[in-house]
């Protein structure tokens, strides 16, 4: 009941929350949703210990609005509030998390709103799914990265540099325009038979 | 009477080849025989003998920071000093900003030599300043290398000029005096293309001299440099890039009688700016359709 009237006082998250929940599994524990809550766990530590994620896409896209949710908290309630140190308690089990959290990445979003991540997309990527006696099974997975904004990497996308001046451009545009030219005029020129 | 094919591809026993300047000869100095001793012979004339070793600290200007290099003057070039950062940052050099210590800032080839201490900065097909200037002289590179090819691949002795174009045209043209008139069949064409493919693909280095005015009025040189690709050599008006490796796609097109002449006319691309064979196509076509008006 605490949960949802803290929520309440909160703003809405700026990233998609997935409407259908994936069946995330992880060796050692049944599907549930308990086992779900622990892959979420390990990628949102992860996430917080690294800044820059890269994991399959499914999982990313499912992790970020809690990663976004914790951020948030430590944004609007700050370390004092009971109920964000339960969760920074139960989401970050390593306790220098906690301390990172709290010291580097909520002031980075003090005068900021949600969203406070990015996620990626990646081309799809051949992974080994698991190992049958000695059969090795690989399958295909999407690809996501899921990082913290403000991170010290180097941008994932480079910034859009204005090339209209280049010469691929310059020819390209020239000849693009000089095309549509005589289509129109085909279209304008009168059919023989008419 | 057209050309036989065969006679084409054969290379030249002379080893020199000659070029005039697009503007008038004046009558009373003769224009100049461009041969490679030649554009040594002006090297020697303009930088001194190369024996002579002096060093000079030249100072490469980076995005953060200014990187001091101790070169030979009038030897090393540009290009050798950019090395010194590293051989990417050499090799997508198309133009270098130079600022002597004594004199005003120019813009010169990569490969020409540095004369004094100045500070140096890299100008690439991605810089977003001196975006026309990079463009001017990769065209003018494409018609030079187009004449360069073409004077090897031609069995008869032939002089080119190089009327002043843009890229605004949508192509660069060579006008090659010496084949009366006879302009080039598809198969030609051809087989001109694939033999300046290859040539292109051979990496040949643009050599430049910048000839001061007193030199190019005295050796009789229409225009104020003297460019070396392979063992041709042309006199322009402006700085060229690199290489032939900084050429991407490249076709000539075709070809026109003007007169006793015949102008070629082609388009590229450079290697930096990938694109599309769709892309390719239409550029392409639509350098065809312009070259054609122009007749």
């Amino acid at each position: 009941m605490s949960a949802h009237r803290v929520a309440v006082s909160l703003p809405r998250i700026g990233v998609t929350i997935g409407h259908a929940p994936q069946k995330l599994k992880t060796g050692g524990i049944e599907p549930s949703r308990r086992a779900r809550l622990e892959v979420l766990r390990r990628i949102v530590t992860r996430t917080v210990r690294e800044e820059r994620a890269e994991l399959k896409w499914n999982r990313a896209v499912e992790a970020r609005p809690y990663l976004e949710r914790l951020i948030q908290l430590g944004v609007e309630r700050g370390p004092l509030d009971e109920y964000t140190a339960e969760m920074m308690e139960w989401w970050l089990p390593e306790k220098d998390l906690i301390t990172k959290m709290h010291e580097v990445i909520v002031p980075r979003f003090q005068d900021r709103d949600s969203p406070f991540t990015s996620l990626f997309r990646l081309p799809p990527q051949r992974l080994q799914q698991f190992i049958q006696n000695k059969r090795e099974v690989w399958k295909r997975y999407d690809i996501g990265v899921l990082e913290i904004d403000g991170n010290p990497f180097p941008q994932i996308q480079a910034d859009r540099v204005d090339q209209s001046e280049s010469i691929l451009d310059v020819l390209l545009a020239d000849a693009l325009r000089n095309h549509q030219k005589n289509l129109q005029e085909k279209l304008d020129t009168p059919k023989k038979s008419q | 009477m057209k050309l036989p094919v065969r006679s084409l591809l054969a290379i030249r026993s002379a080893s020199t080849a000659v070029a005039s300047a697009e503007n008038a000869v004046p009558a009373s100095v003769p224009a100049a025989t461009l041969s490679s001793e030649f554009f040594d012979h002006i090297r020697h004339q303009v930088y001194g003998d190369l024996k002579k070793v002096d060093k000079v600290v030249v100072s490469v200007r980076t995005e953060d920071k200014a990187q001091p290099v101790l070169v030979n003057r009038n030897v090393s070039t540009s290009f050798h000093c950019f090395n010194h950062i590293s051989k990417h940052f050499a090799d997508d050099a198309v133009l270098v900003e130079v600022h002597p210590s004594v004199g005003g800032a120019y813009f010169s080839s990569v490969n020409q030599p540095l004369q004094d201490q100045a500070e140096i900065r890299k100008i690439g097909f991605d810089s977003a300043e001196d975006v026309n200037l990079v463009n001017d002289a990769y065209w003018r590179s494409c018609s030079l290398v187009t004449a360069a090819f073409l004077k090897e691949a031609l069995d008869v002795d032939v002089d080119f000029r190089f009327p002043r174009g843009n890229i605004e045209n949508g192509y660069f043209s060579v006008d090659v005096k010496g084949l009366n008139g006879n302009v080039f069949t598809l198969d030609e064409l051809n087989t001109i293309n694939r033999f300046g493919k290859s040539y292109i693909r051979e990496e040949k280095q643009f050599e430049v001299i910048a000839v001061p005015t007193s030199v190019a009025e005295a050796s009789g040189i229409h225009g104020d440099h003297l460019v070396r690709i392979g063992r041709q050599v042309f006199s322009t008006d402006g700085p060229c890039i690199n290489s032939t490796r900084q050429i991407g796609r490249f076709t000539i097109f075709r070809s026109k009688s003007s007169g006793k002449s015949v102008i070629v006319g082609g388009v590229s691309i450079p290697m930096k700016q990938p694109t599309s064979s769709y892309s390719w196509s239409l550029v392409a076509k639509n350098a065809v359709q312009k070259f054609s008006k122009n007749a």
